[in-house]
């Protein structure tokens, strides 16, 4: 285990991406152990041969055929009819309006991209400083992985043998929690900088943004009415949510042209190529650990540490948030989980309700540099010079660690919906 | 050489855009069937998921060497920064070495694999097994050729930069 972990560290710090880097050490481990090498190219190969797994093209592809339709702007066209006659109503629009868009879209990037290139411009116009509207962008796009559908929970479901239909409505609470974290901090902000609103609250008016924006609001609840109904799979559920989504930009919206389709399907097929060559080569991987009773000595030694769930769970929240500022999400995820799972069983913790813990730290992690994703995809956009964009986000942090430890220690907020719906 | 070595990386580059197109096109359309014929008209397919399985199979392997060539992926992004400065240059050749060294062994082991599979057949459609796990080898094959295109094109330091350096680049 130890040559394991070491060989990946170096090659991981020699800047090999990181599939390449798992698979070079799990070659030499096999190499050391005198089994044939083949067995790390059967074990990578099986381990993308799995219908379940072919749910993340098909959300990824309903969720960039819905962002090419433009949805975005009648999302937030509507979030501002919403909330927009509050004190510093535009900002808590664009937290509003991520909520729906990670409903959609199911990757945080893509919506870090859409709110800043829609609200930086207006914000600063209405006269926000533009650090602050950068910092709100790239924080509001952390709700993405934990609103379903999301490219993550499907992974992790995946790793951790549990249903995705609970780890989906597991994300419905917890992403409220984190939305309305962000609200407050940004209440606080604009009333002491005296930020404006827009004019007073109008039924009329939020009636006819809603009716611009139904087709796209009602894609999450497809989506999560699919799981509940318990019939279809994870992957014809994402069949079902491709194909609404091109008939509602082609034939509703009428924004979707025949021609855009080779390039949006060759973008998420790469896309997704790169999500899954690091799942395949978790799988040679993860069989070397469990040969080498990996979990099990883990297990042993954090026994040895606390016998309490809840100081496993602080602990872990530690080391996570300190790995998701330099290592990418879905890397960090798919080497630990199949190391904690054992454990977290031993713990007698809740999976979907790690799950939950899980991606907030790590989706934390895209907003810390020098892996902060997030911060670098909302600067470039809206051109913000780095330090005044890292200056602004601190509220923003402290929001979402915040959010992050009531939903550790309450682990209701995760698991209430889905053991609802299951009765 | 070098221009003829090119002219191919772009043919295959052409070869790998279409196929990932109509590959992931085919499983959306055959997904979506499925769902009407089992559920509508109660009446499944029997080989569908062994097919979009491994196509599904052949389009990630495909993916996995196109992505390079729009820097999609990932890898830990500071050893760029770290590797950009002139007492450390060296370990991009390092690192390109070491990656072409790994992925050329899982090549060989990718061949070895499939030559093992060529009797097996797959329980529906009756195909041998290699015809799906030949497509790691030969796609690995495909990711050499277009790490070797990047390197004498643009440095050691390109082939496997992802974009999301050159955004973190242009913002600092």
């Amino acid at each position: 285990m130890t040559l394991l972990l070491v060989l990946l560290t170096v090659l991981l710090l020699a800047g090999m991406p990181i599939f390449v880097a798992m698979i070079g050490a799990s070659l030499a481990v096999i190499l050391w152990e005198g089994i044939p090498l083949s067995v790390v190219a059967q074990r990578v190969t099986t381990g993308v041969q799995s219908f379940p797994l072919l749910a993340i093209p098909l959300f990824t592809l309903a969720g960039m055929l819905m962002n090419e339709s433009g949805i975005s702007e009648r999302l937030f066209t509507f979030t501002r009819a919403f909330v927009g006659h509050i004190r510093g109503g535009m900002a808590q629009s664009a937290i509003v309006g991520n909520i729906f868009l990670s409903g959609i879209s199911g990757s945080s990037v893509a919506d870090c991209a859409a709110t800043t290139r829609v609200f930086v411009p207006q914000l600063v116009r209405t006269g926000y400083g533009q650090g602050f509207a950068a910092a709100l962008c790239a924080s509001c796009a952390t709700l993405g992985p934990i609103i379903p559908p999301s490219i993550l929970m499907v992974i992790y479901a995946w790793q951790a043998n549990i249903s995705l239909g609970d780890l989906f409505w597991a994300g419905v609470i917890p992403g409220f929690v984190m939305a309305l974290s962000m609200m407050i901090a940004v209440a606080i902000i604009a009333y002491r900088r005296q930020y404006p609103k827009d004019a007073a609250f109008s039924g009329s008016r939020l009636w006819v943004q809603f009716k611009r924006a139904f087709w796209a609001l009602l894609m999450p609840v497809l989506i999560l009415v699919g799981f509940r109904m318990g019939v279809f799979t994870a992957t014809e559920i994402a069949a079902v949510a491709a194909a609404y989504s091109l008939i509602v930009g082609k034939f509703i919206y009428g924004t979707l042209k025949w021609s855009m389709l080779p390039r949006i399907l060759l973008v998420t097929a790469k896309e997704t190529a790169v999500i899954l060559a690091i799942v395949g080569a978790a799988a040679p991987f993860s069989w070397i650990l469990s040969i080498e009773q990996a979990p099990q000595l883990i297990t042993a030694a954090i026994k040895d540490l606390t016998t309490s769930p809840w100081v496993l769970l602080l602990l872990l929240n530690g080391v996570l948030l300190v790995l998701g500022t330099f290592m990418e999400t879905l890397g960090t995820m798919i080497i630990l989980v199949p190391i904690l799972i054992p454990v977290l069983n031993a713990f007698q913790i809740d999976l979907v309700h790690f799950g939950i813990v899980l991606l907030i730290n790590l989706t934390i992690g895209q907003l810390t540099p020098p892996v902060g994703v997030l911060v670098f995809v909302a600067a470039s956009i809206s051109r913000t010079p780095m330090g005044r964009l890292l200056k602004e986000l601190g509220p923003f942090l402290i929001a979402l660690v915040a959010a992050l430890i009531v939903l550790t220690f309450v682990p209701s907020l995760s698991l209430w919906l889905p053991r609802l719906l299951n009765h | 050489m070098r221009g003829a070595l090119f002219a191919f990386d772009d043919g295959l580059a052409r070869l790998e855009d279409m196929f990932l197109i109509a590959a992931h096109a085919v499983i959306a359309v055959l997904v979506c069937l499925a769902v009407v014929l089992r559920y509508v008209f109660r009446s499944p397919f029997t080989w569908d998921q062994e097919f979009i399985v491994g196509l599904f199979t052949w389009m990630i392997f495909i993916g996995c060497s196109a992505a390079i060539r729009s820097k999609l992926h990932i890898r830990i992004e500071s050893t760029g920064q770290l590797y950009a400065r002139p007492r450390w240059t060296f370990m991009n050749g390092v690192g390109v070495a070491a990656g072409a060294v790994v992925i050329g062994v899982m090549v060989w082991a990718g061949l070895s694999n499939a030559i093992d599979t060529a009797d097996t057949l797959t329980p529906m459609l009756n195909v041998p097994q290699a015809l799906f796990d030949a497509a790691l080898p030969i796609s690995g094959m495909f990711l050499l050729v277009h790490m070797l295109r990047i390197l004498l094109e643009r440095g050691a330091a390109q082939v496997f930069r992802s974009s999301t350096e050159d955004v973190a680049e242009d913002v600092q």
